[in-house]
């Protein structure tokens, strides 16, 4: 008599190989790479490999380095790995497969048989939606990160007529992506399919107003995601949907978009992605429903990059040796251990200490006199208000606290900013900058 | 580029669908609630009566420049279903399409008596073909070989159609596929004998090529002149044949219903004599009347249907 585990040898053995799935032209559109150097070689932008920016006006290297250049780094990739998982999975049903009649079958069955349509989602298990989050603090980088990622995705692909089943050219749409700007839900759904209209030269969101009632919103979402084989819905700043009350309850709003969110996931069986900070997450957890589908498989960020971290040094060398003091050399240890601390790991911190520097510079007399380490001292002091301010959010993780703290920070200001030591023209300019960018911080937070 | 033409490549009509029920689904598909909108070429035109909606929305299909893969080949399957291609001058027919491209106005009818047909035009389905759609497409969609005003049955299947009647106030976007209100309100397709003839000729002429159907007309109409002695002749033989002619439209149930106004419009009616209807002018008569008096000349002279 054969031992159970030689049994499953020789049964194994025999077994055809798995064919994988049935050609689905929708996922050759994504141009999906499972090589992480590749998807770096696709999103990096890195004009500092290919020419010197010593002679380079300082606007030039201020625009180039904080508008342009992007280093991918894990995060990304994880983030990559994560949005064409989803993805994937999401158009690999026959109807969402427009080599298969069943596509159209589902669309037909959509707009005339609705409970008919419901079922065949139950039957993949999809009636219940598929989601995500990103969750990480202001100034992590995740909508900059998740730009980057998604610019590796082909946004459009036009089909050609032999890709489809019905011999027709097709527009498929990926993904779209949409800030929630504390709108209404209906205008935010309004927003998506404005976001669609642009990329298709379609009019669809021109047709709902206010008036429209919310399912009837949800339906035109879902016949257009059809109509477009939309491929995920990414929703950013959805941190803007938590509204508390004074006695820490949700108010009525918030409980009405998580349900309306909730209604939405539940009709469009597509994959959704939530970006937010971490408020989010206590949020969804109110519905454990939409706890379960959106942090299932979450990508939660909570911890920054440490001193020694080798994206996070990289990152550093590039801004300072490349665009702020291309002659400056390279930095010392002392001055990566003094960014770090000023920055505590947090890249947009770090996008501030290069703001400041540039503004350092661009005011300074003699540029050829200034030192890698004074400039940086020199950043830090122009903007230390609202590099404080947000290193305090960041580390306590609270918005109250950071309310407290401002107010205090208002309360003490005139003492606070002079310690004894007389403010150069230089400081003098830069508080004045720094109060400015503290008000457009506070918005942003 | 308006809703349907951009909607048609992402929501593609089905292999033989009849036309204007895929303008109705599509219109459901999209979910539109601007039906101005959504029927209009441009912004500041929109579509007239729904009599000449077909030919004026099939232009989206078949003339966008190529742009639109097949569309050609889709408006002519339907325009032949329709029009019965071969009984107009091909001239005549290209220069009707043009104008209503150039000018997106609708132009005067290709048939004298499409009127008067009204009542042949019910919305005619055939259960075998709807229960195969539900399967391979999730709903029964309209086919426009059962939209043939002559069809009785099913080319695919044999059976009988089933046809509804829609009131005045409906229109096919009320229908736009064959669901449980369709099916409860229809009933057995009109099975008149002369109809039944009607079909079997109107089954082998949109078989053939419009060219031979050009020549063959030709031939048809010299064959019932000499047979009804229009040729010349006295006016009182001729007075006698107007009348049988107008006894035979009156006693025949050729109509599916009963239609006061539409027998009183041919039977009073200089255009609808048999002198007329054989005149052979580029504007033709409508093929079921043209038909209607193939089947008068064959009982009252000594014509006879050669195909």
């Amino acid at each position: 008599m054969k031992s159970s585990v030689n049994s499953h040898v020789d049964e194994t053995a025999v077994l055809t190989d798995w064919p994988g799935p049935e050609y689905n032209p929708a996922l050759p559109a994504l141009n999906i790479t499972n090589d992480k150097e590749t998807f770096f070689s696709r999103c990096k932008v890195r004009p500092d490999e290919r020419f010197s920016f010593a002679n380079a006006p300082i606007n030039e290297r201020k625009r180039v380095s904080l508008d342009d250049m992007f280093m991918p780094n894990e995060l990304s990739w994880r983030l990559y790995c994560l949005v064409t998982d989803m993805m994937y999975r999401g158009y690999n049903y026959p109807d969402r497969n427009i080599k298969d009649p069943a596509q159209q079958k589902q669309a037909n069955l959509t707009a005339f048989n609705p409970e008919k349509a419901k079922e065949v989602l139950k039957l993949t298990e999809r009636d219940k939606g598929v989601g995500a989050t990103l969750g990480a603090e202001s100034g992590y980088g995740k909508t900059t990160t998740m730009n980057k990622v998604l610019s590796a995705i082909p946004q459009v692909y036009r089909h050609k007529a032999s890709d489809t089943c019905y011999n027709r050219e097709f527009i498929q749409i990926s993904w779209v992506k949409v800030k929630f700007h504390g709108l209404s839900m209906k205008a935010f759904i309004r927003r998506i399919l404005a976001n669609i209209d642009y990329l298709t030269d379609d009019s669809l969101a021109t047709e709902l107003t206010d008036k429209n009632s919310v399912t009837e919103h949800i339906d035109k979402l879902l016949q257009h995601c059809t109509k477009y084989n939309v491929g995920m819905i990414v929703l950013d700043e959805c941190q803007k949907m938590v509204r508390h009350k004074n006695n820490g309850q949700l108010t009525a709003a918030a409980i009405d978009r998580a349900d309306f969110l909730q209604q939405m996931v539940n009709d469009i069986p597509i994959p959704f992605l939530l970006i937010g900070t971490p408020i989010l997450e206590p949020y969804l957890a109110q519905s454990p429903y939409l706890y379960r589908r959106f942090i299932e498989e979450s990508a939660m960020i909570k911890e920054l990059y440490s001193a020694d971290d080798i994206f996070w040094t990289d990152l550093v060398r590039v801004y300072f040796e490349s665009y702020v003091l291309p002659t400056g050399g390279r930095l010392s240890s002392e001055d990566l251990a003094d960014i770090h601390e000023h920055c505590v790991g947090n890249i947009s911190l770090l996008k501030i200490l290069v703001t400041r520097a540039f503004g350092c510079l661009s005011r300074a007399q003699n540029l050829n006199e200034i030192s890698m380490s004074d400039l940086i001292e020199m950043a830090y002091l122009d903007g230390q208000n609202e590099i404080e301010t947000m290193k305090t959010l960041l580390l306590d993780g609270s918005k109250y606290n950071a309310e407290k703290i401002k107010v205090k920070k208002q309360k003490n200001s005139a003492s606070s900013n002079v310690v004894g030591k007389k403010k150069s023209a230089v400081e003098q300019a830069g508080e004045q900058a720094a109060q400015e960018s503290y008000t457009a911080l506070q918005l942003l937070l | 580029m308006n809703a349907i033409a951009l909607a048609s490549n992402q929501f593609p009509p089905f292999p033989s669908e009849y036309l204007p029920g895929y303008i109705a689904r599509l219109f459901h598909l999209l979910a539109s609630n601007n039906m101005k909108k959504f029927f209009s070429f441009n912004s500041s035109r929109t579509i007239g009566k729904t009599d000449v909606l077909v030919p004026k929305i099939a232009l989206n299909f078949a003339y966008l420049d190529g742009a639109l893969n097949g569309g050609g080949a889709f408006l002519a399957s339907h325009q032949n279903a329709r029009f019965w291609r071969g009984f107009i001058n091909e001239d005549y027919f290209k220069k009707s399409l043009s104008t209503i491209k150039a000018s997106n106005k609708s132009t005067k009818r290709l048939f004298y008596g499409e009127e008067v047909l009204a009542s042949l035009k019910p919305l005619k389905w055939c259960e075998e073909c709807c229960k195969q759609d539900e399967d391979t497409l999730g709903i029964g969609i309209w086919h426009s070989i059962h939209q043939v005003q002559t069809a009785q049955r099913c080319p695919m299947h044999q059976c009988y159609l089933k046809q509804i009647n829609l009131q005045r106030s409906e229109t096919l976007l009320d229908y736009p596929v064959i669901n449980e209100s369709v099916i409860k309100r229809s009933s057995d397709v009109y099975r008149g004998k002369i109809l039944q003839q009607l079909d079997i000729w109107s089954g082998t002429i949109m078989s053939r090529p419009s060219e031979e159907t050009r020549d063959w007309l030709n031939d048809v109409r010299a064959d019932m002149k000499y047979a009804l002695h229009l040729g010349g002749g006295k006016s009182t033989k001729k007075h006698q044949l107007y009348k049988d002619w107008r006894a035979f439209l009156k006693s025949n149930a050729w109509l599916n219903q009963a239609d006061l106004q539409a027998m009183q419009m041919l039977t009073t009616s200089n255009h609808f004599t048999p002198a007329s209807l054989l005149s052979g002018s580029a504007t033709a008569t409508h093929p079921i009347l043209f038909m209607l008096l193939m089947s008068f000349a064959k009982e009252y002279s000594s014509f006879r249907v050669q195909f």
